[in-house]
């Protein structure tokens, strides 16, 4: 599937960030990430503040291409989970739909069970909101009318910039 | 010397530098591979160096490009060690998983090599990681070796690459008791973890800390054996060795205790985990339906009209569960601070003490409820039963037991 860009409107962000929030609490996550596969960040919760989100979910979506590039070496068709085990905390990422990742960060003294669980849970729900939003009539709508606000402002600027240029 | 088979390259601080493998050595590292295919069942497994290259490989690899793998999993494995950095991990190791088709699980052996084990069904994961352990132990032995081999071959080339390298024998050196303390992974974590009942937790690390803390080793392994030595060899030399070995055995025994009490907490620990997930579980499929319809109107919307913060702010939503509505509640509350004269972390309070007293309702409102209480019950009985039998087999039995008592309603507690 071709790589496109989700377009969010305030309302999927809020909803979004209520499905994270949840999945954080009911986990006993330490942090959650939803990122598209360019490494954009579309929701998080509880990243501690000495980590740039930025760069992280980057280094996350890298990651997770990397790895499904493997399995699909392997012969896997449909990827969707990975873990990562450190000493004190690990990483689970979900593959919600084919532009999207949930990434959650949890302790050792948690168990992967549980993460797991509450992860299947969770995922639906997100692909839901992802399946909505890619489906937003009014947000093509909008962004196209963003887009011509923003042509009119040049032009604007432009016609201004004219005349100071030409004396 | 035997002809050079295969390089690896490790990180220098004037550039890369080969590792030179031996014939024999990669004849050792394949051995180690096709042991642990075999005792696991996995397809495959391969070592790989840094820069995605393969070292060896056993098991059947006939149907898979193995050299995009290398390339690939060497490239996963460097972002994957940029995400430890950035978490203050030493380490992660990967898997994905494919409950159907093939899993793959990847570890770094030294900071320069990687195993690589793929699976399926037939591997449950759980064996490949306590069989894994002692594979990497014995391909870190063979490179650790061919490290010190390549160390004096090169004592003809630069001495700053030389030097580079001997300080990294020597870190690898000083790590070499932490390496030994992965072998056991929960070596360093009782006194540190969390999630287990306090009382449980207290017991197991008073255990761990009697070991770590027993005189008996100074006693046993220092002046008193060197006391044994000396007048053993004076006067009968003969039983020195006989000596030795029971001492060595007894240390042996002692440490095995101690392992496997620090496995016990682990095991433990999880089964606890596993036991409240499950438990969240139920309560929340226990939260449906027209009972708690009832009942959440009971408790959030019978309070007062007058000064009830929650009732205006609790509402049922279109796909049928229950709603706060936080912001509703907020300004209640605000409103009310204006009208009493109170301020806000009086509101604030007021608010919480009502909220506590609608969860109190709500609670006794469904415990005196038949069926739910039944179906609670029922399940919470075979949890319950679950976790016992978990810990009977770890020893953990009695006392454990006692600590959910408080848990169950008098006269509830299920008969084992």
């Amino acid at each position: 599937m071709p790589a496109r860009f989700l377009e969010l409107m305030a309302g999927d962000v809020e909803l979004i960030d209520a499905e994270l929030r949840t999945l954080c609490a009911r986990a006993g996550a330490e942090a959650v990430v939803l990122l598209d596969m360019s490494g954009a960040v579309l929701g998080y919760h509880r990243i501690p503040e000495s980590i740039d989100v930025l760069m992280f979910s980057a280094l996350l979506a890298s990651n997770f291409a990397a790895t499904e590039e493997l399995s699909r070496k392997l012969g896997v068709t449909d990827f969707r989970v990975i873990y990562h085990e450190g000493r004190r905390q690990n990483l689970y990422f979900d593959k919600v739909s084919p532009e999207t990742v949930l990434v959650v960060l949890f302790k050792d003294s948690n168990a992967l069970g549980r993460v797991r669980l509450f992860c299947e849970k969770s995922v639906p729900e997100l692909g839901k909101r992802i399946a909505e939003i890619t489906k937003h009539p009014e947000a093509a709508e909008q962004i196209e009318q963003g887009r011509q606000a923003a042509a009119s402002i040049r032009d604007i600027v432009a016609s201004f910039r004219a005349p100071k240029g030409g004396s | 010397m035997s002809p050079v088979e295969a390089t690896i390259d490790i990180r220098t601080a004037d550039g890369n530098v080969n590792i030179l493998l031996e014939e024999a050595q990669v004849g050792g590292i394949k051995d180690v591979l096709v042991d642990l295919c075999l005792s696991t069942m996995a397809t495959f497994a391969m070592l790989i160096d840094a820069a995605g290259r393969v070292v060896a490989t056993g098991g059947e690899t006939g149907e898979f490009d193995i050299e995009a793998i290398a390339a690939l999993a060497a490239g996963d494995l460097a972002t994957t060690r940029q995400l430890s950095r950035m978490l203050n991990e030493p380490e992660f190791s990967l898997l994905f998983q494919h409950e159907k088709q093939k899993n793959l699980f990847m570890t770094a052996v030294e900071s320069d090599a990687i195993l690589i084990v793929v699976f399926d069904v037939e591997t449950t994961f759980g064996a490949l990681r306590l069989r894994i352990r002692r594979s990497i132990s014995q391909l870190q032995q063979i490179l650790h070796q061919a490290k010190k081999n390549t160390v004096v071959s090169l004592a003809s080339t630069s001495d700053a690459t030389r030097r580079s390298l001997e300080e990294k024998e020597e870190e690898r050196e000083g790590a070499s008791a932490p390496v030994a303390a992965a072998e056991a992974p929960a070596a360093a974590s009782p006194a540190g973890v969390t999630g287990l009942p306090e009382p449980l937790a207290t017991e197991v690390r008073k255990a761990v800390a009697w070991f770590d803390g027993f005189k008996g080793w100074e006693v046993m392994f220092h002046d008193e054996v060197e006391f044994m030595r000396h007048s053993l060899t004076r006067n009968r030399p003969e039983e020195v060795e006989s000596v030795r070995m029971t001492l060595v055995r007894t240390r042996a025994r002692l440490t095995e205790q101690k392992r496997l009490l620090e496995a016990k907490f682990r095991v433990a620990q999880s089964l606890y985990g596993q036991f409240l997930a499950a438990l969240e579980v139920v309560m929340l499929k226990a939260w449906t339906g027209e009972v708690v319809d009832r009942a959440m109107k009971a408790a959030f919307a019978g309070v007062g009209a007058e000064s009830n913060l929650l009732g205006g702010g609790t509402h049922k939503s279109a796909e049928g569960g229950w709603v706060l509505d936080f912001g509703a509640i907020g300004k209640h509350m605000v409103t009310m601070c204006h009208s009493r004269g109170l301020n806000y972390q009086e509101g604030m309070m007021e608010l919480m003490r009502q909220f506590n007293g609608s969860l109190m309702a709500l609670s006794a409102f469904l415990v005196e409820n038949q069926r739910l209480r039944d179906e609670l019950l029922a399940t919470w009985g075979k949890l319950y039963h679950h976790y016992a039998e978990g810990l009977k087999t770890l020893g953990l039995e009695s006392e454990t037991l006692e600590l959910f008592r408080p848990l169950m309603r008098p006269g509830q507690m299920p008969k084992a």
